[in-house]
């Protein structure tokens, strides 16, 4: 019931919106199910986002959260154990859920490409850079292998790898981890995508070689005004690199808006917590902490999944799943209280502040 | 007050690369060539460096899993290396060792009550009140539930394993804790957990920690002192706010400002249309300065491998201040691009950075020296003197 | 707010998740009926070993070759499953070579394993000089053909009484089949030493001042051989059918006394003479006994995992 009112709010969102650019892909709803030993669990739950060309969404959350799950299912990746249950990813007009798992597969890579975050690990080691850079154009395109070749040291240029005419020839261990990174993003460009997702792309990496590698993508985002959507779990990266953020927790989205009011006027409270605990210059003392950790899908909460760890909880927030509010204009919060969280206040003691969450959007 | 527990001097770890049928020794890899340090009790050192930079070498020679290759490692004043096999290690319990992957540091077939009660086993000790009383308080004092002491490691939370392996590393009362990356596996919202409790059990045991991690805002948060390594070598070394607030390295200043901030007004790249130039055509400098909200100095290429390490100073291949130094341009081009790195193009050093390899020594006699006791601030380059720069902040 | 008070566990077990590992083994064991049918062969075929006159009246050594090659004639008959090239009962004589079968089997396995495991882990662990030792070794008597060395431990043997007792049957078949048994586990052992001693469990265990012998018997040793547990029934297989190869040379399990081994062997010979039950019931124990022992070895292997239990 909740789901409903809740995708009902999502569309009435996007009419608010209705003059910008069509998005590149929009993903609405999406639910993920695992069958595990103890039974069917719920990965994703009721994920909607949007990615707009030449824009960087950044889908952060902790492990578990459903950040990595939600994108796989796009992609037509999931394991064999887990199905969609629910939802669209509509990409150029054309539901990608609904296709079969070989036109599904087509248009992956022709308009969607995927980073992943252990290089070494997504590179064959028996076969040169170069030859995996074209595999795709060669199998798709039907390119010749001189004309692979020439593209493939283009790539190489492209993402900045020096040296790329002798480097195409050599083998993926004889690049450093940066160097790897950019091999795989080459690959992912190698047929022009409109949309890269990148999943922990810098995680693997040293600080210094991540600013490369951040840096390099976003300039190729903004060269073919790329739709970029980043999964990380890296608050710093976030706020250095993204345009939209989505904060998920427990398989859903709880926060949605644009970058700098996430930072400034964190609108859920798991937000907060998250932002106030990430060390940092302030220096010494006592870290404040979210207690305890995050739930098992196994074993979700009854009611709002981050209430058992929440600091502004209410007795509502026990019982009731929060339904998506829109606590100001481009955003959105899954809390019942969106709007004293937004305003940094603490809700209203329980009795009075059950029906807070239906009067978003009165900020604007 | 400064009192020094652990002092490490000119400590060497090389690795032999060893090749051919006879298996001769043909080059090392130099992970932790040369280093100095002095961890003063109840405090805590920070040590931050990239992958390769020798910091987890330098934590496993301390905790006596690896033999140095030269050097001295005092504990109280004691050298490790003079003292018979059973001295060592009587010396060893006052060392113990804090794990980053709470995943991998635990053995999965042996219950909790085993590895925290391990150390007993090892070092044949009866604690007082018998090894289960002793393991339950252990855990109680790591914030876990005594009563689950019988369960397995895999029956817990990446953040309850750490707090495990806290326990181990305090059965046998240490005076030092060597924490190698000991949050970076886990979670957001549970670092900090972990490093509340670190901060808890120093203050409640007059713990000193050897922090090496390669996250700087943790390191920032923890440590009294920080040490910066760079190809096995100390490149920068002082209080806390000194380093970070002003570091003189251009190292050091590099790699703060690489670390992603919490802010969105400090982006890593520009935003909307106004884009940055390419990175490979910018100066780092100015060029950085320009664009006013791109606060990076992005280094170029990677660490240089430690077996063949660059002669003078280490960093004078990727330093961005080097080839925009008067000196560099006045002097002959005696540079070459490397055969095997020509895209490195003729990048014009100062012919010291490249020749002498700059000792650690106090920079700028106008700072003081650290406030509580601890080590003064030292810088390892020729020109840090010349390095005023407001723009990186952390 | 007490952020360090509030552990539970990930996932809770059963009210019962904190007995010992070999109670939650057995606990494990008894759910999975494939597990309790592959006792119940084991058990059958121990109890034939103990005892087997309870299974057959008729001794394997009268054998009137007029009788030969008798077709089975089921329960109640006289031959129930035939007679064999000889003329000797099929039955009877399956029935008294299980317990020189068996016990060769698990001698050679047991005793290879020890070996094996034991030089393993000193190459794996230690490496340098030790590890050149123990893997120049394997080499060596991997490359030795089994055969040309029994013909060489036959000569040693040659003219040594060894008597008849249960284990001096077996002898001779032993000696050869471990000295050439023991490497495969060395091997694996080696490999998964070599993994296993770089995890920071065991440099943990190496920070506290662990002893060697500890580090390897706690640490690396538990964790390094369940792939080496996966080759045992297999293995069992093997010694069986090997040693009728020996046989042949007269240094297999010495006469009277049969084996499963001997009879394969013999009975082969007549699988398209029309007489293919004199293979098929030594067969049929050999591949039940295996199949039981594969099935309770990855029972056991999982239930001693305290990570799968």
């Amino acid at each position: 019931m909740s789901r409903t009112q809740s995708a009902a709010e999502e569309k009435t969102v996007h009419k608010d919106e209705s003059s910008a650019p069509p998005p590149l892909l929009e993903v609405t709803d999406l639910s993920v199910e695992f069958r595990t030993s103890a039974g069917q669990v719920r990965a994703v739950d009721g994920l909607s986002y949007r990615v707009e060309a030449g824009r960087t969404l950044a889908i952060v959350g902790e492990s578990g959260s459903g950040k990595s799950v939600s994108s796989l299912a796009v992609l037509g990746l999931l394991p064999d154990t887990a199905t969609v249950t629910a939802g669209t990813a509509r990409l150029d007009g054309v539901d990608l859920l609904a296709l079969s798992r070989k036109e599904h597969r087509a248009r992956c890579g022709d308009q969607v490409a995927m980073v992943f975050q252990d290089a070494l690990a997504a590179l064959n080691p028996v076969h040169t850079v170069g030859y995996q850079l074209t595999e795709a154009l060669r199998a798709r395109r039907g390119m010749s292998r001189a004309d692979a070749r020439k593209r493939a040291v283009e790539l190489l240029d492209l993402v900045k790898v020096p040296n790329a005419k002798a480097r195409v020839k050599e083998y993926p261990h004889e690049f450093s981890g940066g160097m790897r990174q950019r091999v795989m993003i080459a690959s992912a460009l190698s047929l022009d995508p409109a949309v890269l997702i990148a999943d922990e792309p810098t995680t693997a990496l040293d600080v210094t070689v991540q600013a490369q590698v951040l840096r390099l993508l976003a300039e190729i985002q903004a060269e073919r005004q790329m739709g970029l959507v980043l999964i990380t779990h890296d608050l710093g990266v976030v706020a250095g690199v993204a345009d939209d953020v989505t904060v998920m927790y427990a398989g859903r989205a709880v926060e949605q808006a644009p970058v700098v009011p996430v930072y400034t006027a964190p609108a859920h409270p798991y937000t907060r917590a998250l932002l106030r605990s990430i060390p940092s210059a302030s220096g010494t003392g006592r870290l404040p902490v979210i207690p305890g950790r995050p739930p098992s899908p196994a074993a979700m909460p009854s009611g709002c999944p981050f209430h058992p760890r929440c600091d502004a909880v209410r007795g509502v927030c026990r019982t009731e799943v929060p339904p998506h509010a829109v606590p100001a204009e481009g955003r959105m919060s899954a809390c019942h209280f969106a709007d004293d969280i937004l305003a940094g206040r603490d809700p209203a003691p329980d009795g009075s502040g059950n029906d807070r969450g239906d009067s978003g959007g009165d900020h604007g | 007050m400064a009192e020094p527990v652990l002092e490490v001097r000119d400590l060497v770890k090389h690795y032999p690369v060893r090749n051919g049928l006879l298996r001769r020794s043909v080059s090392a890899v130099k992970a932790v060539d040369g280093v100095s340090l002095t961890l003063d009790r109840g405090r805590t050192l920070g040590l931050v460096g990239e992958s390769g930079s020798g910091k987890s070498t330098l934590a496993r020679v301390l905790v006596g899993v690896e033999p140095p290759t030269s050097g001295q490692v005092l504990v109280d004043g004691e050298d490790v290396s003079r003292l018979s096999r059973a001295g060592r290690k009587q010396l060893r319990r006052d060392v113990q060792m804090v794990f980053q992957d709470p995943y991998t540091s635990l053995n999965p077939r042996m219950s909790v009550s085993e590895i925290v009660g391990e150390p007993f086993a090892i070092h044949g000790i009866s604690p007082a009140g018998g090894r289960r009383a002793a393991v339950g308080e252990l855990l109680e004092l790591v914030g876990l539930d005594p009563d689950h002491a019988a369960r397995y490691p895999h029956q817990f939370s990446g953040g309850q394993r750490q707090r495990v392996g806290i326990a181990r590393a305090l059965a046998l009362r240490p005076k030092i804790l060597v924490c190698d990356e000991p949050v970076s596996a886990l979670d957001v919202s549970v670092q900090g957990q972990v490093i509340n409790l670190l901060e808890d059990l120093q203050a409640e045991l007059g713990l000193s920690y050897l922090f090496v991690a390669h996250d700087l805002g943790v390191v920032r948060h923890i440590a009294h002192d920080v040490a910066v390594m760079y190809l096995g070598r100390i490149v920068e070394q002082g209080a806390e706010a000194e380093v970070y607030d002003g570091a003189q390295h251009p190292y050091t200043q590099a790699l703060l400002s690489a670390v992603p901030v919490p802010d969105p007004s400090v982006r890593l790249v520009a935003t909307g249309g106004a884009r940055v130039e390419p990175a490979g055509t910018t100066d780092p400098v100015t060029g950085a300065g320009a664009t006013g909200s791109v606060g990076a100095i992005v280094l170029e290429g990677d660490p240089p491998s430690p077996v063949d390490p660059p002669s003078g100073c280490p960093f004078h291949t990727r330093c961005w201040l080097a080839p925009t130094l008067p000196e560099a341009r006045t002097e002959p081009a005696s540079a070459q691009p490397p055969a095997d790195r020509p895209d490195l193009g003729l990048r014009q050093v100062p012919t010291v950075c490249e020749t002498d390899v700059p000792a650690l020594a106090p920079r700028s006699p106008g700072t003081s020296p650290g406030a509580a006791g601890g080590a003064s601030h030292v810088v390892a380059c020729h020109f840090a003197r010349e390095l005023v720069d407001p723009r990186v902040e952390v | 707010m007490s952020d360090a008070a509030t552990p539970t566990p990930t996932v809770p077990r059963g009210a019962g998740a904190s007995s010992s590992p070999m109670a939650d083994a057995w606990r494990t064991l008894r759910r999975r009926p494939d597990t309790i049918a592959a006792a119940a062969v084991l058990v059958f075929f121990a109890v034939m070993a103990a005892f087997p006159r309870l299974f057959t009246d008729t001794s394997p050594r009268s054998c009137p070759i007029r009788e030969a090659r008798t077709a089975p004639q089921g329960w109640g008959g006289e031959h129930p499953l035939g007679t064999d090239a000889l003329g000797c009962d099929v039955l009877a004589t399956m029935v008294h070579g299980v317990r020189p079968s068996l016990l060769l089997a698990i001698v050679v396995v047991g005793v290879s394993l020890v070996i094996g495991v034991t030089l393993g882990l000193l190459a794996g662990y230690y490496l340098g000089w030790v590890d050149y030792l123990v893997s120049r070794t394997v080499e060596v008597f991997l490359v030795i053909p089994l055969l040309l060395a029994a013909l060489l431990v036959l000569s040693l043997f040659k003219g040594v009484d060894l008597g008849a007792g249960t284990f001096d049957v077996i002898l001779l078949p032993a000696v050869v089949l471990i000295l050439f048994g023991w490497m495969p586990y060395a091997r694996y052992v080696r490999a998964a030493t070599l993994e296993a001693k770089n995890l920071d469990y065991v440099t943990a265990a190496r920070s506290l001042g662990a002893s060697d012998l500890r580090i390897m018997g706690r640490h690396v040793l538990p964790n390094a051989i369940g792939t080496v547990t996966a080759l045992l029934p297999t293995s069992v297989a093997g010694v069986i059918s090997a040693e009728a190869v020996l046989s042949f040379l007269g240094i297999g399990v010495r006469p009277p006394a049969t084996s499963w081994g001997i009879q394969i062997e013999q009975g082969s010979q007549w699988v398209l003479g029309g007489s293919p039950h004199v293979l098929l019931a030594p067969l049929i124990c050999l591949v039940a006994t295996v199949l039981a022992l594969v099935v309770l070895g990855d029972a056991l292997r999982d239930a001693l995992d305290p990570r799968l239990s």
